[in-house]
Order: structure tokens, then C-alpha cells, then sequence
């Protein structure tokens, strides 16, 4: 990296550090590649380290993912960029160049110590997003816990130029007028592992969600089982009130024709029966029912999970979720018809809903965007040599993991992203071979 | 209980409604999200199922089709776009077609040619009566000189005999099967099913309360343009009855300002304002349940609005003592076509007149024995 200008070379450029650009960020990595790591987030370690725990071995995710996350941000074969976007891609002689822009965190980041000092002082309050909502962090603040780097950002948007953090802070890190800087990337190969999003909370209208205050997101519901979740337990935020019965509603964003997602997001089952599992832990007189279609336990010791839950009383009715209606208590009455008795619909209520919202692509190219590579009908990353190179683009150089390429579970993505840097070293490597005068040029 | 699989029924329904139904996957979005099933009603997915497995006995024993009032819910959030309001559409179309034994229906259903060669030639041969039947009438006003007011007085109660038994028929085939699931009652049951029945004919209660409405003004939205074609046909038909009989007791004095000729008029403007808008809906698509129109459809929608335009001219025609042929002709239009439509309740869209009370009737029934 040369400072001066904001340039680098590196033999690869990986979009993304979530679980699967991690992955294949330490892959290449230990194998003496150099790898350009970009995340647009102030945090690595995407949407896995804000989850409770992993099935179908209920591992503590924050446990099993900080490990990776500091292996990679202290590697020395990896270059770091946070709150970095990348503005284009395009191909060179020997490779690709991409412009990057470094969005301002307002501090400077080789004098900041982590110390928090700032948060502590800091008096504005705003709705935490790492908590989806639920809990609070302050204007200036570190993401999480362990996010990493352990630097804060302040929210310009929130921010009423109080000075307190700046008065506050034992290195005078704090710089109000900092400005986005540009960095360009010179690479032999690049691997994209971007991110999903969960559908819209409101995109089926009949069930409520994101009006109705006890209708959850799957990722909400994650926080409140989580250790160091908003409220420290599971409670309804209507009223704080322990729920005693909670539903969850499967497909409620997937296998769905009338929301223009038509595919399986594959994990919704199991997360459902993991937080299902969890939730009986923490509130052990709850009745918990899983409204299902039908259940997808395909992985390696899915089914028998599936089983335990089952076996553990949670009950699964086959029926799909028509409508959520909400009483005067914010208890939520669900229209279903169960189809193991044939007797016509009818209306269940429960004290807190989860809708198990299914995965749509948080990136897709555009012909004017980051890199032109093509798309499926359903958003995600094409892959026309799939399934022999499920890893190779629409354009040669280019490799995609993770659920750039379709909906995923930890496991199948962490799968991926190994296959993705396999097959981005070879490539690294076959272009030293056919460019003899480059090599060693960054080994 | 032994299940006849009639491998053909699909097919068959979906001659009457294209849709897409073999896509459904049976998750039970429709009847969950619909507003009107319930366990004495429990539709759509019940009928699909009995559709897709070929049980056809069954299927038309079921009152759950015409339960329906296709709002449209079921299929704007069907997660698999089979589409189950025009497949309950279909099935009441299959119904009527498939179930009379002489094949009539089935030919009306069939094709449009079909069903405008069944409408010429029982319009030809009621003509026919009409212009040949000459019985003797003291009413010599000029626009009988061809079709005598006489001879319309003569077919229409031959009409109306034949109408009745045939009805009779039909009604009794219909009702034997909806009741199949019931079982016997005392009678309080059924008069109280019956007198829930006339109330939600009269009103569509359930239409206007649970079925969802879209950003309609009232008078356009589905249940008040059924209620008013309701009403005016009604209307039309008491003032019929009324005048026959005024004129039987009244010879010569009828003139448009007499009790029955104001009913008649205030339900043919009724009548019309319901049929024209209901044209309209279907012309303009502006919801789901009339996106699709089948030649049926337009044939009830436009003998009607005839019968309406046809019946004002001649009301002016006679006020007006006009003499023109044009008049006579439009005479002879108007008596034939009004015949047809009654003689061929059972084989056409109309026989819903049949089969929506007797539903409503055996759900009612269901329902009462249940609480």
C-alpha cells in the first residue's frame, strides 16, 4: 500500500467480509496471496456475528466468528478496508483496477485507542441498527461489541456537533470535517461475496409486519436471544411482557409467486427450529408453534435437529399464514387453515410473531454499476459453468461465493468461498505463468 | 366411502376458466385468507382438491362454489398464481354446463357459435308463436298489428309453465345434492336457513361486510350493481304479473301513470343503471373477478341491457301511440328475447338463480345445526 497517492496492488480484491469473504480471504491469504479486502460496513463479519447462535450445533456465533474476523483484519497478507464502497471495477492489461472510496468514520483511525470515551460521553440516543431497531447507541459509538476494527463512527445524521466526544477523547482522534477518500486497487483477480437482504418486513401486507409492534424479523428475534441482545431477555416490545405463546411463519417472504420470489431461501426452516430450540431455553413455559408448508432440513445433521425440536414439544402445524390480524393488546390472531384435519379455517392467537422472511440479494448488477457481470431471473449472481465451476462469472477473472450467488446457510457459504479462492489462485496463478516477466511482482 | 375418479373433471373445469390450477400446492392460503369460508363453507382449497383428484360426485355436491362472491383475495395472494377465485368461477360454469341432461347447456358453454345459434333458434321459433299464435284480443292498439298483445299473454304463460317445471326439476336435483352432507332437520331449521337465505339475497350482507372493497364509489362497487339488476329484475317481473292482472280486471285503462306501470318504470331505470354499469366493470376490468369475461358472461349482461332499452321504447312507443314498423319490430325483439331468457333459466348463466339460494340455503342449514 502506498499512503501517498491511494494505491495498492494485491493479487486479489474480495468484495464483502462477511463468513464467506473471510473465508476465502484467510484461504488465499495463508497460501502467501495478497488480498485487498473491502466491507462496506464499519464491521467485519457480516450478518454472522450479529446471530445468537448456528445450527444445527448451536454454537455460539459471536464465539466461532471473532476468531475469523481478527485472523483476517491481522493478517499480514490482507489489507483491510471498512466503510469502503467499491465505485467500479474494470479490466487492465494484466488484470482489473478498481476505485474504492473510503466513507468518513470522523475519526482518525491510527491515533484512535478504542477507549470508548467518546461513547460515554456522547448524549444522543438513536435506534441501534445492529440491533435492528430494538435497542439504542449513542451518535458516536463502536457498531457492537466486538466489531472490528474497534473504531467508532459518528452518525453525521444524528450527530448536534455538541463537542463532548471530542473534549472527551485522550488523543484528540475526532476530526468533524473528515472527507471520503479515494483508493484504487490494482488486482490479478477478483472475488465478489456480497451480501442478502431479508425481504421486505412489509411485503406481504396481510400479515403486518413493520406495523404491528409484535411482529418480528428473523433477525430481530436473533438479537433477543442473543447474550448481549437490547433487552438482556425475550420480551415482547409492545409491552415488555414475557410472551407465552410465539408463531413462526414460514415462507413468509420465499416460494411466494405473489411477492415475486418464487425460490426456497433454504435456511428459514432451520433458523425457525434453531430459534425455536433457543426460545424454549430461555422461556421454558412458552408454547412455540411453527407454521410450515412443508419442512427443508437437507444438511448434514439437519434432519436429526429437526427431530430433537419436535421431540423437545414444539409443535409444527402444516398451514400456511394467510393473514395477522392485531387485538387491542397487541396480540396477533392468525388466519390458517390446518390441513391435517380438514375442518376450514380458523383464527390462533399468540402473544409474539416471527415471520420467516426469505433471502434476496443485497447487490445486484446494474450495467452502470460496480462490475458488469449478469444476473439470474432471481437476482443473483449468474454462474454459467455451474455446476462443475459453481465459483466462475460471466467474466473471466471474476468469482463469486457466498449468497452473491444464491441463498446459503454458514456452512454451504464457507463451503463456497474455499472453492472460490481455489479456483481465484489458479487463476492468479496461470496468469503469472502466461506473464513470466510479472512474477514474484507481489509475492 | 368409494370415490368414482373422473380422470376427465380438470380438464373439463378448466375448459371453463383459464388458469393455471394444477399449480397449486396446497398450502391453504386461499381458504385462510378468505372472508367468507368457514367449517360449514370451506373453500377453495377443498374444491381444487376435488377437482385435481377427479371427484366429480362430490364436487357438485359441495355448495362451496357458489358460496363465493370472487372478491379476489385468494387469488391476489396465492403464492403459487393458480389463481383459485376464476378456478371457483370455472367450477360454477362447469356445474351449470355439465350438470342437465339434456346437453344444451353444455353446447351453450361451449362455444360462443354455440351459444349464438341456441339463442337464434330459440328466439326464431318463439318468434315464431309470437307472429303465428292469433288468439282474439280486445287491445287493438296499432303496434299489435303483427305480434298480437294476446298472443304475447299465451306463449309467455306457456313460457313461464315450462320454465317452472323445468326449474322444479333442476332445483330439486340441486338441492338433493347440497343437502347430502346435512342430514335430515326439523322443519324451524330449515324455515330459519330459508328466512337467512332471503336476507342475504336481499341484501349481500356478507358481500358488502366481509369481502374486502376496493376504493370504489358504493354505487359501483360489485355488490351494489348485483342488487340493483336484483332489484329491477324483480321489480320487472312483479309489474309484469301486476299488469296482466290489472288488465284483466281494468280492460283498456291502462296508462303509464298506473301503480304497476311506475313499479315497472322505477325498476327498468334500476334495472339498467345495475346492467350499463356492470358492462362497464367488465369493459374496464377494474377488479380481478370481472378481468376475465367468459361469452356467457356477455350474453346475460346483454340480453339484459336489451330487454331494458327495448322495454323503454316500448313504453314510449305505446304513450306515444306511435304506428312506425321499427316500433313493431322492436316489439317482437323484446317479447322473444324476454321468453328465451326465462326458458332457458337452467341451461344458461341465469340458472345461478337457481344454484346461489340453494347454496346459500344448505349453508345456512349447516350452519344452524352446528351453533
Amino acid at each position: 500500500m502506498d499512503p501517498e497517492n491511494g494505491r495498492l496492488q494485491a493479487d486479489v480484491l474480495v468484495v464483502g467480509a462477511g463468513i464467506a469473504g473471510l473465508q476465502a480471504s484467510l484461504d488465499l491469504a495463508d497460501q502467501g496471496y495478497s488480498v485487498a479486502l473491502v466491507e462496506r460496513q464499519p464491521s467485519i463479519g457480516g450478518t454472522m456475528i450479529n446471530l445468537s447462535k448456528v445450527f444445527p450445533t448451536l454454537d455460539c456465533a459471536s464465539c466461532i466468528t471473532t476468531p475469523r474476523m481478527a485472523s483476517a483484519a491481522h493478517h499480514p497478507n490482507i489489507d483491510l478496508f471498512t466503510m469502503t464502497e467499491v465505485q467500479a471495477i474494470s479490466r487492465t492489461d494484466d488484470g482489473f483496477e478498481a476505485s474504492l472510496v473510503k466513507k468518513p468514520r470522523f475519526i482518525e483511525e491510527d491515533q484512535c485507542i478504542g477507549c470508548r470515551r467518546c461513547e460515554e460521553a456522547c448524549s444522543v440516543f438513536v435506534p441501534d441498527e445492529y440491533d435492528h431497531g430494538l435497542g439504542a447507541r449513542k451518535a458516536i459509538s463502536i457498531p457492537f461489541t466486538n466489531a472490528i476494527p474497534q473504531y467508532p463512527v459518528l452518525d453525521e445524521e444524528a450527530c448536534m456537533l455538541c463537542g463532548a466526544c471530542a473534549k472527551a477523547c485522550p488523543t484528540q482522534c475526532i476530526n468533524f470535517v473528515q472527507e471520503p477518500r479515494s483508493i484504487a486497487v490494482e488486482a490479478k483477480a477478483v472475488i465478489v461475496t456480497t451480501c442478502f437482504d431479508l425481504t421486505p418486513m412489509d411485503a406481504k401486507k396481510e400479515y403486518g409486519g413493520g406495523i404491528y409492534p409484535n411482529v418480528l424479523s428473523p433477525l430481530q428475534m436473533e438479537r433477543l436471544l442473543a447474550p448481549h441482545g437490547p433487552y438482556g431477555a425475550v420480551l415482547r416490545p409492545s409491552d415488555g411482557k414475557t410472551p407465552d405463546s410465539i408463531a413462526y411463519v414460514q415462507c413468509a417472504g420465499s416460494r411466494d409467486l405473489s411477492l415475486g420470489v418464487p425460490y426456497c431461501s433454504r435456511v428459514c426452516c432451520m433458523y425457525a427450529i434453531k430459534q425455536a430450540m433457543l426460545l424454549s431455553g430461555s422461556l421454558p413455559i412458552a408454547d412455540i408453534t411453527i407454521y410450515y408448508m412443508d419442512i427443508r432440513a437437507f444438511g448434514k445433521g439437519y434432519e436429526q435437529f429437526y427431530q430433537n425440536a419436535r421431540a423437545m414439544g414444539i409443535n409444527f402445524v402444516k398451514a400456511k399464514v394467510a393473514r395477522i390480524r392485531e387485538d387491542e393488546d397487541h396480540n396477533l390472531l392468525l388466519r390458517i387453515e390446518r390441513q391435517d384435519t380438514g375442518e376450514g379455517p380458523e383464527e390462533v392467537q399468540h402473544d409474539l410473531v416471527v415471520l420467516s422472511l426469505g433471502m434476496v440479494p443485497a447487490w445486484k448488477p446494474t450495467p452502470d454499476g460496480m462490475i458488469p457481470l449478469q444476473a439470474d431471473g432471481d437476482g443473483f449472481l449468474r454462474l454459467p459453468q455451474s455446476p462443475l465451476w459453481p465459483n466462475l462469472t460471466t467474466m473471466d477473472g471474476v468469482f463469486a461465493a457466498g449468497v452473491a450467488t444464491g441463498p446459503k446457510d454458514i456452512v454451504d457459504a464457507i463451503t463456497d468461498a474455499g472453492a472460490a479462492a481455489m479456483a481465484a489462485a489458479n487463476y492468479v496463478e496461470r496468469a503469472r505463468r502466461s506473464a513470466p516477466a510479472l512474477a514474484g511482482a507481489t509475492r | 366411502m368409494a370415490i368414482t375418479v373422473d380422470a376427465r373433471l380438470l380438464k373439463d373445469i378448466k375448459r371453463h376458466g383459464a388458469f393455471d390450477v394444477s399449480a397449486c400446492f396446497h398450502c391453504g392460503n386461499c381458504t385462510a385468507v378468505c372472508p367468507l369460508s368457514d367449517e360449514h363453507g370451506n373453500f377453495p382449497r377443498r374444491i381444487i382438491r376435488l377437482g385435481q383428484i377427479g371427484d366429480r360426485e362430490r364436487l357438485l355436491d359441495s355448495p362451496e362454489a357458489w358460496l363465493c362472491y370472487y372478491c379476489g383475495e385468494c387469488s391476489d395472494t396465492c403464492p403459487r398464481e393458480a389463481e383459485p377465485g376464476e378456478y371457483m368461477a370455472a367450477v360454477r360454469r362447469y356445474a351449470i354446463a355439465s350438470a342437465e341432461p339434456t346437453g344444451l347447456a353444455r353446447w351453450a358453454y361451449g362455444s360462443t357459435l354455440g351459444l349464438l345459434a341456441i339463442t337464434a333458434l330459440f328466439g326464431a321459433i318463439l318468434g315464431a308463436f309470437l307472429v303465428g299464435v292469433r288468439p282474439p284480443s280486445e287491445v287493438q292498439h296499432v303496434l299489435f298489428r303483427m305480434v298480437s298483445y294476446g298472443a304475447v299473454h299465451s306463449v309467455g304463460i306457456a313460457v313461464m309453465v315450462l320454465t317452472v317445471l323445468s326449474m322444479a326439476v333442476s332445483v330439486t336435483r340441486v338441492l338433493r345434492r347440497f343437502l347430502k352432507g346435512a342430514g335430515p332437520q326439523p322443519i324451524a331449521a330449515y324455515a330459519r336457513a330459508a328466512r337467512a337465505t332471503l336476507v342475504e339475497l336481499a341484501t349481500m350482507k356478507r358481500h358488502r361486510d366481509e369481502t374486502p372493497t376496493p376504493n370504489e364509489p358504493w354505487y359501483r362497487n360489485a355488490a351494489s350493481v348485483h342488487l340493483a339488476i336484483l332489484w329491477g329484475f324483480l321489480g320487472l317481473l312483479a309489474a309484469t304479473i301486476l299488469d296482466y292482472i290489472f288488465i284483466a280486471l281494468l280492460p283498456l285503462g291502462i296508462t303509464t301513470f298506473w301503480p304497476a306501470r311506475i313499479i315497472g318504470t322505477i325498476s327498468g331505470v334500476v334495472m339498467m343503471a345495475g346492467v350499463t354499469a356492470a358492462i362497464v366493470r367488465r369493459l374496464a376490468k377494474v377488479e380481478k373477478n370481472v378481468a376475465r369475461t367468459d361469452p356467457m358472461d356477455w350474453w346475460l349482461l346483454w340480453v339484459l341491457w336489451i330487454l331494458g332499452i327495448t322495454g323503454f321504447w316500448l313504453e314510449v312507443a305505446v304513450t306515444l301511440r306511435a304506428s312506425n314498423a321499427l316500433s313493431v319490430i322492436v316489439l317482437l325483439v323484446h317479447a322473444a328475447l324476454a321468453m328465451e331468457l326465462i326458458l332457458l333459466t337452467t341451461f344458461t348463466k341465469f340458472a345461478h338463480v337457481i344454484y346461489r339460494p340453494l347454496a346459500l340455503f344448505a349453508y345456512f342449514v349447516r350452519r344452524g345445526t352446528a351453533s
